[in-house]
């Protein structure tokens, strides 16, 4: 018996298997899990719920929220405007704490990019059929994520325009040559990387969806576009054979890279000599903290997607259940690394990580780590409940406040280990001036201006694979109005 | 102005093409002009305002001027035509030294905020005019013509011999002369008048004494009499000829000079004169020491000061006054009681004084040189005295035209002279001021004197040594000497004689042909000219005369005859009368006013280098603060910053609070020199002017013990601190090695213990050739930060303002930081020992670490950039190569030092955007402080003045050690190794205590070599195996008695 072979409302899932009572080959139950898409759907019914957002003039809510982003991306471009030609001064950093929150910003949208390419492929390649639902958008927050961050090591410079300097070519001053010594020279490779992949897999698996797109579409030169951007994609079977290698090469690829760069991004700091950041911990520290931030943001935006897409049946409370399934996981793996670093700082009996330790705790910015082993090691504690994990607000706010949460850890980092390390002559505190938190807030705008321009434009749900995932007995059939799957449809916002 | 390079001797080895085609030139024309009018070429020294590109001057040589500056020689570098650095004048034994006001004359010279040129202030009705010299010197004369014996010459101390005569000269043309200094010690004045008949105060001879005791002693407190220069050649454990000595001090506020001493003991300030009378008593009555012992009157006069009654009254232990008096008395002949700090200057004052002066009567110290009156200095150039009485005669209306010159009573006068007040009351004033400040506002002109760097003038140093104040740049501004004027305008008024002669000579002699060279323009040289012509027994014109003109200007001294000594008698009963002003205080709570450690009296108040140089004890730049004790700051719950209200009956004032570690309970301080309304927009409006609260009393302005209340008023205002904790807690942070003197004979490693490093995989350096690194002395070093203001002069480093030392982004390379030693305790300090808990701020023990880049071997820095703009010199430098930086700032959060500066802002040249600029004010303020012409003529041209947006720190002066490689090759000398001496750095020329040595780590017999394996050097941090090349030596307190 196939799985998702029933056809169930959204409100009928229960996030439990349906058992079938004798109805095994020796006479007991047989358990299927619950559909992955609900509401009866056809395949057609797919093609237009997700097409349909690209092929319509926007709405007014849409409208709302792209002006609200697009305002915080002015924001952003007038404030950069004004770092380039007025230098570092303006914002917070100072002596003792060299890096601030270009820094800080910098490591959480590089982590929120975590989780894209984590359910892309790495769950791909372990068969989690329920990633189909929210791979596409993962995605490509991953790469707007990554974009968000990819501003930051740049602009933080004191001379933004040398930042190509960065770049190891063969050129005409000297040659200048980089310092391969240094992390900040290996990040320049470990993200680029990361983000050419990203945006590789993430294309090769639009491919088929494009075309969709494109076999949608009235208007002549909107076809021509979609094909070009499809590469012309015929749907043949030599075409999808190639492209299912690829596409599970390109996981495998992308794999390892899960992994590399945020491990690389913590060599930024564990490669420095500074008590609280010179620690062998830093890594898989760093990367469970990527994973949690990214699945915190991706259940923010499907709980958003849901809502004003109405794609619930697509991404269905089960899809929701199971991120924060993960989220629990990752949360208590961060909270464990916290407590592994105390337990170092003591154990290893050095006054300067000790110092550290409890001067995060207890010493003048003992808010922000409060803020932070809250939001991210108590907090998520809340899913041990299942009535919370399937409820869409509690979702929402927890995934929001664990976006707060890790925003503070790098807070925490890189803040209270550089404000007093080894000289307490040079001790010195920080803050946040009006346009740390402009960029903070414009780089925001650039990432929703992004995220719902990717929404006007692309499906954003993997119409070929969430077709994949579905029973074809129900699927098969030619789309209705009528039959239980009416009442789920969505609405054409 | 006499070019220096005809002084240099001739060598012809060192003749280059180059020197030779000047030298023919020159030559050349020379001869063309002999022929023409047998006159030497009239040369000067006019600077580039905007360098032309293709000029080369030379090889980049700099020229070099011996002069002196407030009355302490310096050499003067120049470079273009421009003064770029004044440093010691180390060859001459002038009993005077560099204060950090000397090092930063630069930036008095350069100030954008002096008069441009003379101005009609009109008594400030009204914007000031633009006048000129012959307007004013044609009104001002008129007057002296008419009003005879009405016109009065308000002056600062003269200490010139030739302004001095050419006060002498103007009485002729019935000007009267008043010097008031604004900060002059009135009781040692007193006292010594009273006791010796003299106002001359001794100079001691620390070099050879082993026991100082001060009484609110400040020897250390920015004084240019080169007093810490000596100090330290005794606070060094190991030498064999010179044990070290120990310093104990009495005082209250802790000071530079008390957190040097080797035994701190706090009392208020009026309580001072009964500690003194106490020893007095003990060492004299009890211990029977000395000729005084067996006088009957001094018995009687120190009969109510035993040390029991004294300890009573005071709460400072019996016990303790007994031990140091008989140190004392053990010491005799080799032990040197001194006061005269800005304690003295409270109602006892003059008693503390004279109990003073007969300690040292009675310990030999006048007959065993530790007292040398032979270098006394005068204190009686200026006196408040002197400016009540012409007050109230200006109030009177006795005074018809009062000329001003270098003296700003407005600002500095007690309020109850009421001296504006009578300024309104004189018809005609002129002010010679440099400036548009509080005074000149009041006054009808402002005819505006030259910097003594512009000007010819001389100096009396002590011991007979007369010095020639010679100029090193044209006037920048329309401005003349001092001299000059008084020249000028007394000539004009019929003063005659020496005026008369020395202005006729600056105008050609009737008959002369008109192709002659015009003589030289200034009075002031033919006046100084002709009184050293007098003083030499030789005739101006003449060769012989030259060439001691010539030699005079070269070395920039001359030694005159000493005066001589007169013995010391035993003070009569004038003298002991005034050990009756030692009386215990009647307020609960007293205040003390100390001039500024950087600014003294306030007059380069528009300095930035001072006003940003952090206070050497509260580490408070731009500003001062009212110094609390800490029992007392923490009862009142205050927090550092907290506006309080100081009232003292006759006057109130409100500052931010400050919690002083060591400061007595019963006290509280506040700095001079603050407060500047109309010194330019620098320094205006910094901090509170404390002048005024002064008390006349006894033809002395009470500075001391004044009666004060202290309220808190509920508003802050956060102070700028350049410095993070103030506590060290040696035990867990063995960051400054220090022991005592028992330790480290029992241990000469005691105080460096450190944890060790690990193994390294960082293959070494090899340091073929030379290996630069520097070892400093904590023992010499007295934390007074001179290397600073060296530095800051020498390397084009910016200021950053108040708002920028709040923002954490000082730019010094480097700093001194000081630390407050955590006693051991039982158990081990928690988090709370960084805060300053009140068992280690009470009673602290102080230490200095000069902090600047420790060029590590294994440096942090240079692994983490990664735009290899900072890396390793083959000679061992951590060099930062500004052109490559694009400024990530992981060097800096990776040192460990926390020595490297960031150029978060443009400091090196304006910016004009409106839109952008009008966002933020600091764009204005940098501005101010950095870019306005002609500021940027101080800049060092070897140095690269840096841009927004990259790194720099300390570079050990690489443009000095590039220029020694050169001049090497030049002289065609090996470069693989250099001498001592041949590269020092501009931190190591200005410390006046040597405790700075750099050299090359790999020449043979490197002084720096064996300080760097001396048992006492600790090079810091040594478990993170950076390997740093400097070394600290230990500092070691003498604990012995």
């Amino acid at each position: 018996m196939s799985p998702y072979a029933t056809v169930m409302d959204d409100s009928q899932l229960t996030g439990q298997p349906i058992v079938l009572s004798g109805k095994g080959p020796f006479g007991g139950d047989v358990e299927i899990p619950e559909p992955l898409v609900t509401g009866g759907k056809k395949w057609s019914d797919v093609d237009r719920d997700i097409c349909l957002h690209t092929e319509q003039f926007p709405t007014k809510r849409w409208w709302i929220c792209f002006a609200a982003a697009l305002s915080m991306l002015g924001v952003l471009v007038f404030s950069l405007a004004y770092l380039l030609y007025a230098g570092m001064g303006i914002c917070g950093v100072n002596g003792p704490v060299g890096w601030g929150s270009f820094i800080i910003n910098f490591v959480f949208w590089i982590g929120i990019g975590h989780a894209g390419t984590l359910i892309s492929a790495v769950l791909f390649l372990f068969r989690q059929q329920w990633r189909t639902g929210i791979n596409r958008a993962a995605e490509a927050m991953t790469l707007f994520a990554v974009a968000c961050a990819g501003i930051f090591p740049i602009i933080h410079l004191g001379r933004a325009w040398f930042a190509y300097w960065l770049v190891p070519y063969p050129n005409a001053r000297g040659p200048l040559w980089v310092n391969f010594n240094s992390p900040l020279a290996w990040d320049i490779f470990a993200i680029s990387t990361y983000g050419l992949v990203s945006l590789a897999f993430w294309y090769v698996g639009l491919l088929p969806d494009l075309a969709t797109v494109r076999d949608r579409a009235t208007h002549p030169w909107r076809k021509k576009l979609y094909n070009v951007l499809s590469f012309n994609w015929t749907g043949s079977h030599r075409a999808w054979r190639h492209y299912e290698s690829a596409y599970m090469i390109l996981a495998a690829l992308a794999t390892p890279l899960v992994f590399s760069v945020h491990t690389i991004v913590s060599f930024d700091f564990a490669t420095s000599v500074i008590p609280g950041w010179h620690t062998t911990i830093f890594p898989p520290y760093f990367v469970i903290g990527a994973i949690f931030s990214g699945f915190a943001m991706v259940i923010t935006l499907m709980s958003l997607m849901r809502g004003v897409f109405n794609l619930k049946n697509y991404i269905t409370l089960n899809h929701m259940e199971a991120m924060a399934k993960i989220l629990m996981l990752t949360g208590m793996l961060v909270g464990f690394a916290y407590s592994t670093e105390f337990f170092m700082a003591w154990y290893s009996g050095s006054e300067w990580e000790g110092f550290v330790f409890k001067n995060r705790a207890f010493g003048p910015y003992w808010w922000a780590y409060f803020i932070m082993f809250t939001c991210n090691a108590i907090v998520p504690q809340i899913f041990w409940w299942k009535s919370m994990r399937r409820n869409t607000v509690v979702l929402f706010v927890v995934s929001i406040l664990v976006n707060i949460g890790m925003w503070f850890e790098r807070y925490v980092i890189v803040v209270t280990s550089l404000h007093r390390d080894f000289l307490p002559s040079s001790w010195g505190m920080y803050a946040l001036t009006r346009w740390d938190y402009a960029i903070l807030i414009g780089s925001f705008g650039l990432f929703f201006t992004l995220f719902l321009l990717f929404v006007r434009v692309l499906p954003v749900i993997a119409i070929s694979e969430v077709k994949g995932v579905m029973d074809p007995k129900v699927a098969r059939s030619a789309p209705s109005d009528a039959g239980p799957a009416a009442a789920a449809r969505p609405q054409e916002v | 102005m006499k070019a220096n390079d005809t002084l240099t001797p001739f060598d012809p080895d060192s003749l280059d093409r180059r020197e030779f085609l000047r030298l023919g030139g020159t030559l050349a024309a020379a001869g063309a002009l002999a022929s023409a009018g047998c006159q030497p070429p009239q040369e000067a020294t006019v600077p580039f305002h905007d360098m032309p590109e293709s000029l080369v001057d030379g090889v980049g040589r700099a020229r070099f001027f011996t002069t002196v500056l407030d009355g302490a020689p310096v050499v003067v570098k120049t470079r273009e035509g421009r003064p770029i650095l004044a440093a010691p004048n180390r060859g001459l034994s002038s009993g005077r030294g560099l204060t950090l006001r000397h090092h930063a004359t630069l930036m008095d010279l350069y100030d954008p905020d002096r008069a441009k040129g003379p101005v009609s202030v009109r008594r400030g009705k009204g914007a000031p005019v633009a006048s000129s010299w012959a307007a004013i010197g044609t009104e001002v004369v008129s007057r002296l013509q008419k009003e005879k014996g009405q016109t009065v010459l308000l002056t600062g101390p003269v200490t010139s011999p030739s302004l001095a005569a050419a006060i002498a000269g103007l009485a002729a043309a019935g000007v009267r002369h008043v010097a008031y200094s604004p900060i002059e010690p009135g009781a040692p004045a007193l006292a010594w008048q009273k006791a010796t008949g003299s106002p001359r105060r001794p100079r001691p001879a620390l070099a050879k004494a082993d026991l100082i005791v001060g009484l609110g002693a400040a020897f250390l407190d920015g004084n240019r009499d080169g007093l810490d220069e000596e100090f330290a050649l005794r606070r060094v454990p190991d030498q064999k000829d010179a044990p070290m000595s120990r310093f104990v001090q009495f005082e209250s506020r802790l000071s530079l000079t008390g957190a040097n001493a080797d035994t701190r003991i706090r009392v208020r300030d009026s309580h001072l004169p009964l500690v003194a009378a106490a020893l007095a008593h003990e060492v004299i009555l009890g211990q029977k020491t000395g000729p005084l012992a067996s006088v009957g009157d001094i018995a009687t006069a120190l009969a109510a000061f035993s040390p029991q009654e004294v300890s009573k009254k005071t709460g400072v232990s019996a016990e303790v006054l007994g031990t140091v008096a008989k140190q004392l008395a053990a010491a005799t002949g080799k032990a040197v009681v001194l006061a005269g700090g800005p304690a003295s200057e409270s109602a006892g004052g003059p008693a503390l004084e004279i109990a003073v002066h007969l300690l040292n009567l009675s310990l030999d110290a006048y007959a065993s040189g530790l007292l040398d009156l032979s270098a006394g200095e005068d204190l009686t150039h200026g006196t408040i005295q002197a400016l009540g009485t012409l007050t109230a005669e200006m109030l009177a209306g006795k005074v018809t035209t009062l000329i001003i010159g270098g003296s700003n009573p407005v600002y500095d006068a007690p309020a109850s002279l009421k001296f504006a007040e009578a300024l309104a009351k004189v018809p005609f004033v002129v002010s010679l001021n440099d400036r548009l400040d509080e005074t000149s506002l009041l006054a009808d002109y402002l005819a505006p004197t030259s910097h003594p760097l512009e000007c010819w003038g001389d100096e009396a140093l002590p011991k007979g040594l007369l010095s020639i104040q010679q100029p090193c740049i044209q006037p920048l501004h329309d401005t003349q000497g001092l001299l000059d004027v008084l020249v000028l305008w007394g000539a004009a008024a019929g003063a005659g004689g020496a005026l008369e002669a020395a202005l006729s000579a600056t105008k050609p002699a009737p008959g002369t042909p008109a192709n002659t060279p015009a003589p030289h323009p200034s009075a002031a040289w033919h006046f100084i000219r002709g009184q050293w012509a007098a003083r030499l027994s030789l005739t101006p014109g003449t060769p012989e005369f030259d060439s001691a003109w010539n030699e005079l200007l070269r070395s920039g001294s001359w030694q005159g005859p000493v005066p001589a000594a007169a013995p010391v008698a035993k003070p009569g009963a004038e003298a002991l009368a005034l050990l009756a002003s030692a009386v215990p205080a009647a307020a609960e709570l007293e205040l003390e006013l100390y001039p500024h450690t950087a600014l003294h009296d306030g007059k380069s108040a528009n300095n930035g280098w001072l006003q940003e140089f952090p206070d050497p004890i509260t580490r408070i730049s731009w500003g001062g603060a009212v110094s609390i004790a800490p029992k007392r700051f923490d009862e009142m719950g205050l927090s550092n910053g907290d506006m309080v209200e100081l009232d003292l009956g006759h006057a109130k004032i409100v500052a931010p609070a400050y919690r002083h570690a060591g400061m007595h309970n019963d006290q509280v301080a506040l700095p001079f020199g603050l407060g500047r309304t109309a010194c330019g927009v620098i320094g205006s409006g910094i901090g509170q002017n404390v002048f005024p609260l002064r008390l006349l009393a006894d033809g002395r302005a009470l500075a001391a013990g004044l009666p004060v209340k202290i309220l808190k008023t509920g508003k802050n205002e956060p102070l700028a601190f350049a410095q993070g904790s103030d506590v060290i807690d040696r035990d867990r942070r063995p960051l400054v090695p220090a022991t005592t003197l028992t330790a480290y004979e029992k241990d000469p490693k005691s105080g460096t213990e450190q944890q060790e490093a690990g193994p390294s995989i960082w293959p070494e350096h090899p340091y073929k050739n030379s290996k630069w690194s520097m070892a400093i002395d904590l023992s010499k070093c007295n934390g007074c930060g001179k290397c600073v203001i060296g530095c800051q002069a020498e390397n084009n480093i910016p200021v950053v303002g108040r708002r920028g030392i709040l923002d954490g982004r000082e730019m010094s390379w480097i700093r001194i930081d000081r630390y407050y030693d955590a006693p051991k305790k039982d158990g081990r300090w928690g988090a709370e020992v960084w805060d300053g808990p009140l068992a280690v701020v009470e009673e602290p023990t102080t230490l200095f670490e000069p902090m600047l880049c420790q060029h590590c071997d294994n440096a942090p820095c240079e692994s983490v950039c990664p735009f290899v703009a900072t890396m390793h010199s083959e000679d061992g430098l951590n060099q930062q190569i500004y052109n490559r930086c694009v400024g990530t700032r992981y060097c800096a959060n990776n040192c460990p030092f926390k020595v490297r500066r960031f150029n978060f802002w443009e400091y090196s040249y304006e910016k004009k955007s409106a839109l952008f600029t009008s966002l933020d004010s600091r764009f204005e303020q940098f501005n101010q402080l950095n870019t306005r012409k002609p500021m940027q003529m101080k800049n060092n041209p070897e140095v690269t003045v840096r841009m927004r947006g990259v790194m720099e720190k300390c570079s050990f002066c690489v443009q000095r050690i590039r220029e020694a490689r050169a001049q090497a090759t030049r002289d065609g000398k090996k470069k693989d190794h250099f001498p001592d001496g041949a590269v020092i750095p501009a931190c190591m020329e200005a410390c006046p205590a040597g405790a700075i040595t750099f050299g090359d780590l790999n020449a043979p017999g490197a002084k720096v070599k064996e300080l760097s394996s001396h048992p006492r050097a600790m090079r810091l941090l040594e478990a993170l195996g950076v390997k740093p090349s400097i070394s600290y030596l230990t500092k070691v307190r003498n604990d012995k008695a």
